[in-house]
């Protein structure tokens, strides 16, 4: 009788202590599946409040571009037809006038656009576009810029080379309005599957990882994050002067 | 009277380019379309002498048709007129083998110059481009394997038609015929295997026959 009493206790706790390890289990499984569909909905939330701006950039650039630096060239014609038939050199003054505040105008629309979103982003590529954007920095800064490109033909998708292509635009221009940096040596090149940017400037050194954490790093922080969720990364390399930044960019099949 | 065609699908630039080039003296506007594919259509009942481009348009974009011009109407100049400097688009219609390149920021009276110095000169690009050309000469693999043996004359001719100097210009200062410098110019774009003067002239620049300092 007393063993059997025994049993029952020791099968009825053991019974009660697989249950409640059950409910644990399917409380722990639960909370973690929960966890992942709020990370898979906030990444998703990423994704399509990223793809809409670009597609709003894109959208204002090309407005910008086609429509307004249209008017305004057309508006520059006409007022050139006008200049070309006046006598009075108080009105032809003014039309000097006119035409010198429309090109000022007019580029600075085109500077405007060309931030937003370079007008042939989708049909050049990265590298092209690399090379204008270099260009563009060589004319209006005093810097020594040196490109190597050293990748074949890449066929990265266009919102992996968009978020890369926008990555380089703001460590360049950090370097330059921050570090103050002279000379800037840009290089591109494959190791097996990834596809490594690198920048080295000869500005005043700085701590990329401390400034993801403070305040000041604002734009670097939205740019890391939307990097990893490209899976690429930002690396910083230790130099003795001047800051190197490599981009790792994952080829995707 | 030079004819001219105005393809752009911006239509009030189109509108008010051609009230521009009519009050151009000997100049016409015969031609006016808003992409590729109607300038083409339409180009067949209307010969042109020159055709002003732009590159961004829906349908047939301006690179498309610079290449279709080349096929089918050799004869015809094209003056590239767009918002795009930058430097991949220019070398791919340098590469196509336009004649000329003008940026719709450039004050407009200086098309009328560009426009006369295209016809006589065979080929114009404008001075705020050439850091882009110098750009494009030191990407490896235009026409640098070639090594052809100029004389000094032949020099000279480059030099002065890149330049901007007319036909006429040049005799004078070189004390020959209009017809010897026509002449010397055929010669060149036959010895250069080039399409047309523009590449000549980057020929020239890209083996230092001329420097770019020199045409500032």
């Amino acid at each position: 009788m007393e063993t059997e009493v025994k049993v029952l206790f020791w099968v009825g706790t053991a019974v009660m202590f697989f249950l409640a390890l059950g409910v644990l289990f399917f409380v722990v499984l639960y909370r973690n599946k929960l966890h992942k569909i709020k990370r898979k909905k906030s990444e998703q939330i990423l994704e399509a409040s990223i793809e809409s701006e670009r597609r709003e950039r894109k959208r204002i650039a090309m407005d910008l571009h086609d429509g307004i630096s249209g008017d305004l060239s057309a508006i520059q014609n006409y007022i050139a037809i006008l200049h070309r038939k006046e006598k009075d050199h108080s009105k032809i003054v003014i039309f000097q006038e006119v035409e010198e505040a429309l090109a000022h105008t007019l580029q600075n629309i085109q500077t405007i656009s060309y931030n937003l979103m370079p007008p042939m982003l989708e049909e050049q590529g990265l590298i092209n576009n690399l090379k204008n954007y270099f260009a563009r920095v060589r004319k209006w800064n005093a810097m020594q810029i040196t490109e190597r490109y050293n990748t074949g033909v890449l066929a990265i998708p266009l919102a992996d080379f968009y978020e890369v292509y926008r990555t380089i635009q703001e460590l360049v221009t950090n370097s330059i309005r921050h570090g103050e940096a002279t000379s800037i040596e840009f290089s591109m090149q494959q190791e097996d599957q990834i596809i490594i940017l690198e920048i080295f400037d000869n500005g005043k050194s700085f701590d990329f990882y401390k400034s993801l954490k403070d305040s000041h790093g604002i734009g670097l922080k939205s740019i890391a994050s939307r990097l990893k969720y490209r899976q690429a990364k930002l690396v910083q390399l230790s130099v003795e002067k001047g800051n190197k930044i490599q981009i790792h960019l994952k080829i995707k099949k | 009277m030079l004819k001219i065609a105005i393809v752009d699908d911006h239509t009030l630039f189109r509108k008010s380019l051609k009230l521009l080039l009519s009050s151009f003296d000997n100049i016409e506007v015969v031609l006016e379309a808003s992409n590729g594919v109607e300038f083409l259509e339409k180009l067949k009942s209307t010969p042109v002498d020159i055709v002003l481009l732009d590159l961004q348009m829906p349908k047939m974009d301006g690179f498309g048709a610079c290449k279709k011009i080349k096929e089918y109407y050799p004869e015809i100049k094209t003056l590239i007129l767009t918002h795009l400097n930058d430097l991949h688009s220019i070398e791919r219609v340098v590469k196509i083998g336009i004649q000329g390149f003008f940026t719709k920021n450039t004050p407009p009276k200086e098309l009328e110059e560009a426009i006369w110095k295209l016809e006589e000169n065979g080929f114009y690009f404008e001075k705020s481009i050439t850091p882009v050309i110098q750009q494009i000469l030191n990407n490896p693999g235009i026409n640098n394997e070639l090594k052809i043996d100029f004389t000094p004359r032949e020099v000279e001719v480059i030099k002065f038609t890149a330049k901007g100097y007319r036909a006429k210009e040049i005799a004078e200062l070189l004390h020959i015929s209009s017809r010897t410098v026509e002449v010397h110019k055929q010669n060149l774009i036959e010895k250069v295997e080039a399409r047309n003067f523009m590449e000549v002239v980057i020929y020239g620049l890209s083996q230092n026959l001329i420097l770019l300092e020199e045409l500032e």
